[in-house]
């Protein structure tokens, strides 16, 4: 099709969790005949194994369908999907950054949901164009008029002409693409100005290097450009450009302004294609970058090791490989008197570091040991120099630390009315301080708050999620560090410091928390010949005791019939169980003892 | 020399707490049965054997003229030393005099009772076909019989079972002047109706108290430990289970038996199909019914001695045990060192599957 910017649709979904976003795209690329159901792979976009199973978009995606109009003319639908947690905003906002438009899926029975709502104000403030529809009309308990009312009042849009669908059973879709064409503006954009493009997601191909994900803004680009990131500085030779398309990359000759595509140019690393950079002309850049550029900062660290000491080279190479296609991953070896040799691992959130664990499980085959996850501390000592710490290990002597600094985020959470004092609650077992609090409509209120982020990197977002009968929405910016009285927590085992169970808590929290520690320790640590003190110290103070007592028994009373080889076999499964464990001193301690105590909040 | 075990996989009914291969109601097939262990015995013929152990299963519920025709071909089949230990199991709800006579005349030497408990509320609550007084009388008619060898199995750990009930069963056990008791803690094995009903285990506290009480009182009464759940008078000990526990060979005959034979310098342990008809129809066909076999390799014979050899309380020779390892376990009272053997103390009995799994 000839290129012709007025006929260019760049939108994006979005959808509460559940609310149909990816069963609306896999009719999209269905009713643009861009592929058939048959040879679709279910819900294409969604095409991480992990995501498809949480239910969640981790990283952005796009495809180019070819729609024709009711009227008969042809268009370019560039569909473009975001991620859809706080840990990946900042991706969100820069494939808002890509589109000029949103399709905003509310679910006839349910309604607006606040994450929802979140989201198209995001949309909103990025000057998207908003075309609502809604879905799961067929359900009996749909209510479409009720959920009219909620997008006029709620989000401000005239809901008569809202398409009424359903994406499963392939109701009215057609009304959703036409009113794609009708609602959404064409990109604008010169053509003929030197290249402007966004990157809004970046994976590594083993065949072609990094494939860039980009959104041109003004200008052009084709095969043999020298093209320079202009952030990041480095230049290269283009290799190829072309289209994301349902079933492949379709490579073409040149990308123009509004469109959206790929680059390749033999790319060895993602690092070097940073989500929010833009891409230019190295002999032709243009004047000044596309706004919004924001390094991918790891906030979270967490020591990373093989369950089985002989994994360490595996686990290494799964980590490369992973950060081949996610920049925000960082990491560095470190060695653990208890674990022996893991990295030292940063992630954005919780939720990526998560999931990256998910992943070097399963994609890896690796089983994982994970330390209590930590935030970067600032130490002044008293020799008047200042030091970073993200690992409780590596924590100074006391009486050398003239002060302390924890980093603090600024953090909204949007809630329904009722839900207000369980946030603030929550806020305040949570150290926040609390800054104010607006109604955002009939029956939400936003809070904002400073929260310490060690506060809220463990379980905060399902703290939230479950006050708040899954409502709240929640997000959060870096804000800077304030000082605070903080002592490292150490955990001992019949005498011996287990270095990998240190972390770092706030002094009024230190004795709640490691009673709770040696609670969680005690049952999760399996009777062993002799009894196990756990004893919970700071400064060398011990401030909580459990025991574990001795095993009473672990005997087999018969062998039947002269049957060794089932005795056998039931030793060695025994002594398989065993290996999977840390000897540490004299005890043996399973990964769940280790990840156990992760969890607070149960 | 090697040891017979042949396996009887009949039963008048299922205890709650077994998961041996035996099956209540298929005493039709009875005759079949034993012709497919004597043609399956042709495979070994003329091997010399000094221990012959009729388990089950239930080898009384066999009726005699079958017990006669099994007992009668397999001493035609194989060299049975004149000295050999012979062994039959009983149940004591089984007990007949003639029937003990006739095993006594066929060169039975040793009776392996049954008895599990002398409380008939217990003996009701697992499944058992006999009460009480059947061992009484089971033991009187053995002993008309002219069996002055016998053995009682006994059962602790059973559900709603108290320390008294179990002191007053080893109590009556030890006054019928047993040669050996075996004394074993209930486990609840996945199949069986005790672990389809969701029946739980006794505290391993309440466990372990039973378990020491008998050990004690049947030492204060000349029957000592020499295995893990077995006591005998002296000299009296049962020497075909020794050869299990010092890894020496042993022919399996019958349904799912399972057997340790050498064949050309290998090592090798087997065992049967388990379903009576299907074992009935291999015989018939091929002679052999063998559905599992394993060629030991050195590591796994080390293995086995080490396992096998430590339920003794003789132990195993030290060179078995890494050296640094038995230091620490006798250090701390888990084993001790007698000339240049090592064995389990009490307390090292009591956890020796987590020392086990250790050492292998």
């Amino acid at each position: 099709m000839e290129y012709n910017q007025n006929k260019i649709r760049n939108f994006c979904i979005i959808a509460h969790i559940d609310h149909g976003k990816s069963t609306l795209a896999d009719r999209l690329l269905e009713h643009t005949g861009s592929c058939s159901s048959r040879d679709m792979e279910e819900q294409l976009l969604d095409n991480m194994e992990l995501e498809r199973e949480r239910g969640i978009t981790i990283k952005a995606r796009a495809v180019k369908l070819d729609y024709k109009a009711k009227d008969g003319t042809e268009y370019t639908y560039n569909l473009i999907d975001t991620p859809g947690h706080v840990d990946f905003n900042y991706e969100v906002s820069r494939s808002l950054a890509a589109c000029e438009g949103a399709v905003l899926v509310v679910d006839a029975a349910q309604g607006i949901e606040a994450q929802t709502l979140a989201n198209t104000y995001l949309a909103v403030e990025h000057n998207l164009e908003i075309v609502p529809v809604i879905n799961k009309i067929d359900l009996p308990s749909a209510r479409p008029d009720y959920v009219k009312n909620e997008i006029e009042d709620e989000i401000g849009l005239p809901a008569q002409d809202t398409p009424l669908i359903s994406a499963k059973n392939d109701i009215n879709i057609d009304a959703v693409l036409e009113q794609i064409k009708e609602l959404i503006p064409p990109p604008a954009g010169d053509e003929n100005a030197p290249l402007k493009a966004l990157i809004f997601d970046s994976v590594y191909d083993s065949y072609r290097g990094v494939i860039v994900y980009i959104r041109i803004k003004e200008g052009s680009v084709r095969v043999g450009d020298r093209v320079r990131m202009m952030a990041h500085g480095s230049e290269f030779d283009v290799v190829e450009v072309g289209y994301m398309r349902p079933l492949g990359l379709e490579p073409t000759d040149v990308l123009r302004a509004g469109e959206v595509g790929y680059l390749t140019a033999s790319i060895k690393n993602v690092s070097e294609t940073s989500v929010g950079d833009t891409v230019t002309i190295a002999g032709n850049p243009t004047a000044e970058p596309l706004p919004g550029y924001r390094k991918a900062v790891p906030m979270v660290f967490s020591g990373v090791y093989p369950a089985d000491g002989a994994k360490y080279p595996d686990l290494r190479d799964a980590l490369e490989k992973l950060q081949l296609n996610d920049a925000s991953l960082s990491f560095e070896p470190e060695t653990s008197v208890a674990l022996g040799f893991g990295f030292r691992c940063g992630f954005l959130g919780l939720l990526h570091m998560e999931i990256i664990q998910e992943r070097l499980e399963r994609e890896y085959n690796l089983d994982l040991i994970t330390t209590a996850p930590s935030v970067i501390y600032k130490i002044g000592l008293t020799n008047g120099t200042e030091i970073m710490l993200d690992n409780p290990t590596n924590m100074p002597p006391p009486a050398t630390i003239a002060y302390m600094e924890e980093p603090v985020v600024n953090a909204s959470i949007i809630t329904p009315n009722e839900y207000v004092g369980n946030i603030m609650e929550l806020c305040q077992e949570r150290r926040g301080i609390y800054k104010d609090m607006k109604y955002i409509s009939g029956d939400r209120a936003e809070l904002h708050y400073d929260l310490p982020l060690n506060e809220i990197i463990y379980d905060f977002f399902d703290a939230i999620k479950s006050r708040t009968k899954g409502y709240a929405s929640f997000d959060y910016e870096m804000k800077g560090y304030m000082r605070s009285k903080l002592v490292k927590l150490d955990i001992l085992l019949n005498g011996d410091m287990v270095d990998a169970l240190s972390f770092i808590v706030h002094e009024s929290k230190a004795y709640a928390r490691a009673r709770k520690i040696a609670e969680k320790l005690k049952d999760n640590i399996p009777r062993q010949l002799f009894e196990v003190p756990i004893q919970a110290a700071v400064g060398g103070k011990i401030i909580a005791r459990e025991t574990v007592r001795a095993m009473r028994k672990d005997v087999l009373a018969k062998c039947y019939g002269g049957d060794i080889t089932r005795k056998k076999k039931l030793l060695e499964k025994q002594k398989e169980g065993k290996k999977r464990m840390r000897q540490v001193g004299s005890v043996a301690v399973p990964q769940e003892a280790f990840m156990a105590v992760l969890k607070f909040d149960e | 020399m090697k040891g017979l075990y042949i396996h009887i996989p009949f039963c008048v009914s299922k205890c709650f707490y077994c998961d041996f291969n035996s099956y209540a109601g298929k005493l039709y097939l009875a005759e079949p049965y034993v012709g497919a262990v004597l043609k399956e015995a042709q495979r070994f013929s003329g091997c010399e054997i000094n221990t012959v152990y009729i388990g089950g299963g239930t080898p009384t519920a066999l009726p005699c003229p079958e017990i006669t025709r099994l007992i009668s071909g397999i001493k035609k089949i194989f060299k049975i030393s004149a000295d050999a230990e012979f062994t039959v199991e009983m149940n004591p709800g089984t007990a007949d005099g003639d029937y003990l006579k006739a095993l006594k005349a066929l060169g039975v030497n040793r009776i392996s009772m049954g008895a599990q408990s002398f409380d008939d509320t217990l003996l009701k609550k697992i499944g058992r076909i006999h009460r009480s007084d059947d061992i009484f009388t089971a033991v009187r008619l053995c002993k008309e019989a002219g069996f002055e060898n016998y053995s009682l199995d006994l059962m602790f750990s059973l559900p709603g079972q108290t320390l008294a009930v179990w002191a007053d069963t080893i109590k009556k056990a030890v006054s019928l002047k047993p040669s050996h008791i075996s004394a074993y803690g209930l486990k609840i094995e996945p199949g069986t109706p005790f672990y389809e009903r969701g029946v739980k285990p006794l505290p391993d506290s309440l466990d372990r108290e039973m378990y020491h009480l008998a050990t004690d009182f049947f030492k204060s009464h000349g029957l000592n430990q020499y295995e893990i759940s077995n006591f005998a008078i002296l000299g009296k000990e049962s020497r075909h289970n020794l050869k299990y526990w010092h890894c020496e060979e042993y022919i399996g005959l019958g349904a799912g038996a399972h057997g340790f034979i050498s064949d050309n310098g290998k090592k090798i342990r087997y065992s049967n199909i388990k379903a009576v008809e299907s074992y009935i129809n291999k015989i018939g066909e091929t002679g052999n019914a063998v559905s599992e076999k394993n060629i030991l390799t050195e590591n796994d014979i080390k293995t086995e001695k080490i396992i096998m050899g430590l339920r003794l309380t003789e132990g195993v020779p030290q060179e078995l045990i890494p050296e640094e390892k038995a230091a620490f376990y006798i250090k701390n009272g888990f084993m001790k060192k007698n000339l240049n053997r090592v064995s389990f103390t009490e307390k090292g009995f009591d956890v020796s599957n987590t020392i086990l799994s250790d050492l292998i």
